[in-house]
């Protein structure tokens, strides 16, 4: 038992180690980068989880966390060293599409490409931030007056209907012409496609608010507008999550198509810019960062949403 | 000087009628709908608990709904305290036989709801809201979520947010149906100790002929529906309120005749057969 959980916590060193020897002594195919991102990674991977052990030997639960994320370091750690192997090292792989991790990481070791990356990140979550909020919004306060109001789900339904399915980026020639700058037609075209899940979920929330619940807060003194704030919008908040979501990576997916066609920035941008110098590294690169930006945007909603809908836990699993 | 006699009742109800018209996906008894009451007239003085009791589907909960403005009535009059019903009303409490307590608020919070609505801090009841709750046994729950209460907790937590605002009304359409016979006992009790202590007029529907003697002062028996009063047993307050006595045995037993339900001659085994009155 001991000994197990001494291997699973040495696990990624091992990973490390082999990743490192791999990349240092098995023979190239396709000439290895000249940078020292690559093993320094390893390195500080090596290290980190180092420094994770040891103050694990502090505290349980580090130690518990640390026992149950080993394995999935190792298989990280693993499946970079595979790709190594499959690109530089056999040459399986047609270049200079597929790079290896050494010359990939080697973008993040030059200053001028860490810079252009942070600043394409940083125009892109501007442009994100905008057209999702903006579209959220709108969608919340419409999906609410649309659930609550016969009259707005009469009217409003039908549109919804005919216009939902349609893309949100079928309407950039539309968005080209109403607004004078592409930053205004792209936020204007995530803004749309955050619009329309938002308003389908928040309605559907609203309206299936329990008649109970209602009739209870107004027999305790509640009105018009403290029955939608203070019991319909509470008891939607489960399915305006999941709108949430869905409108997050909906505006994802617009946010890029926008910078691919149209923005002169950001990380969508950048990724075409590099393609057109066939510098497929940087692509990759790229999509890395891309990754840790979605995905750590996605992981803070979740944890909004754990936080905010506390009470649902243990009623509904998920 | 107002005196008792010249108080207006509490509740006032005057040939009430109420006509569900048909609805698609609802079973009604005939194509004009169906009649859930008629000509029903009821008076309750202040303070005083009367139980309604009759068979399933009479229309005693409609008829708490009508007093409470919740539902409209098709004809009559209905007045609390004087004043004609036209809505909702605060100085109505209303429990229903599910607790539905708001899962997102903490029990503190789901008591402190008609507050909040009202007034907030500003509202004069804000601070009873740890009283109540308190009373109702559940100091150590207050700030727990109602999905980790039982159902016995959660409906003492809805019976403390329908007091908190001290409705001079209260309303209660089968609060305890769904309770175990042992918690059923103890929530009679909270309930007689919290009405008397207010001075609560009270107006229970159950289906629990012992619950509806041993609380009121006043048993109402509707007949089927179309639900009309059949008959009314006063309890008066000499009664003796213990589940065995004499009085209590016969009283049941008379319910149980107006209903039909009375055990024949031929129910009830040869020894037992001296029982009959
Ligand atoms: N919203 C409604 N629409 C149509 N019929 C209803 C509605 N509410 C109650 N009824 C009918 O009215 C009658 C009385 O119902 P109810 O007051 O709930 O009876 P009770 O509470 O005595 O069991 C029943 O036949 C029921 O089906
Ligand atoms: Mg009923």
């Amino acid at each position: 038992m001991r000994v197990k959980s001494v291997l699973n916590a040495s696990a990624p060193l091992l990973a490390a180690g082999g990743a490192y020897a791999i990349h240092r002594y098995w023979p190239d195919k396709i000439p290895l980068s000249a940078s020292q991102t690559f093993p320094g990674l390893l390195g500080a991977v090596a290290l980190v989880w180092l420094a994770y052990l040891a103050a694990s030997w502090w505290s349980a639960r580090l130690r518990q966390r640390a026992g149950e994320v080993a394995p999935l370091w190792a298989a990280a750690l693993a499946g970079i060293s595979l790709w190594q192997v499959v690109t530089g090292k056999m040459g399986l792989l047609p270049m200079p599409f597929f790079p290896g991790p050494d010359r990939v990481f080697s973008v993040f070791g030059v200053s001028s490409e860490v810079s252009m990356l942070a600043i394409g990140t940083l125009h892109s979550l501007r442009l994100l931030a905008t057209g999702f909020i903006c579209g959220s919004g709108a969608g919340f306060l419409l999906g609410v007056w649309i659930g609550w109001s016969k009259r707005a789900n009469f009217w409003g339904m039908p549109v919804l209907k005919f216009f939902g399915p349609v893309p949100a980026t079928a309407w950039i020639p539309l968005a080209l012409v109403l607004f004078p700058t592409t930053f205004g037609a792209s936020a204007f075209i995530i803004g749309l496609a955050s619009l329309f899940p938002m308003i389908v979920l928040t309605s559907s929330g609203i309206a299936g608010v329990r008649h109970s619940h209602l009739e209870v807060a107004r027999t305790l003194g509640a009105d018009q507008w403290q029955l939608i704030r203070h019991v319909a919008i509470p008891s939607a908040l489960p399915s305006i999550f999941v709108g949430l979501f869905m409108a997050l990576s909906a505006s994802f997916l617009t946010l890029i198509v926008a910078e691919m066609i149209g923005v002169k920035a950001g990380l969508g941008f950048y990724i075409t810019w590099a393609q057109n110098f066939a510098e497929y590294y940087k692509v990759f690169a790229a999509l890395l960062v891309m990754g840790v930006f979605f995905s750590g945007l996605m992981s803070a909603l979740f944890a909004v949403r754990s936080r905010v809908l506390r009470w649902q836990q243990g009623v509904i699993k998920w | 000087m107002v005196d008792a006699a010249q108080q207006p009742p509490a509740v006032h109800a005057e040939q009430v009628r109420k006509v569900f018209p048909p609805a698609e996906g609802v079973i009604a008894d005939s194509a004009a709908g169906t009649v859930a009451l008629d000509g029903i007239n009821l008076t309750v003085q202040p303070g005083e608990f009367v139980s309604l009791v009759g068979p399933s589907g009479c229309g005693k909960s409609t008829l708490l709904r009508i007093i409470a403005g919740l539902t409209d009535a098709s004809a009559g009059r209905v007045s609390v305290n004087g004043v004609t019903v036209s809505g909702v009303d605060t100085n109505i409490g209303f429990v229903f036989q599910d607790p539905n307590l708001f899962p997102w608020l903490t029990v503190r919070q789901n008591v402190a709801f008609g507050p909040n609505m009202r007034g907030g801090r500003r509202n004069p009841h804000a601070g009873d809201v740890d009283d109540l709750i308190a009373r109702v046994g559940l100091g150590a729950f207050a700030d727990a979520l109602p999905q980790h209460l039982s159902g016995g907790m959660a409906q003492r937590a809805a019976l403390a947010r329908a007091l908190v605002n001290r409705p001079p009304v209260l309303l209660l359409d089968e609060p305890l149906g769904a309770l175990d016979a042992f918690t059923r006992m103890a929530m009679q009790d909270e309930l007689r100790n919290l009405t008397r202590r207010y001075n609560t007029t009270t107006l229970l529907v159950t289906h629990d002929i012992d619950e509806a003697l041993y609380l009121s002062d006043r048993v109402i028996i509707f007949s089927p529906r179309p639900g009309r009063i059949q008959e009314e047993m006063v309890i008066g307050s000499g009664f003796t309120r213990a589940r065995n006595a004499p009085g209590f045995v016969e009283r049941r037993l008379r319910i149980l005749e107006t209903l039909h339900f009375a055990p024949t001659e031929a129910d009830l085994p040869e020894s037992v057969g001296n029982w009959k009155i």
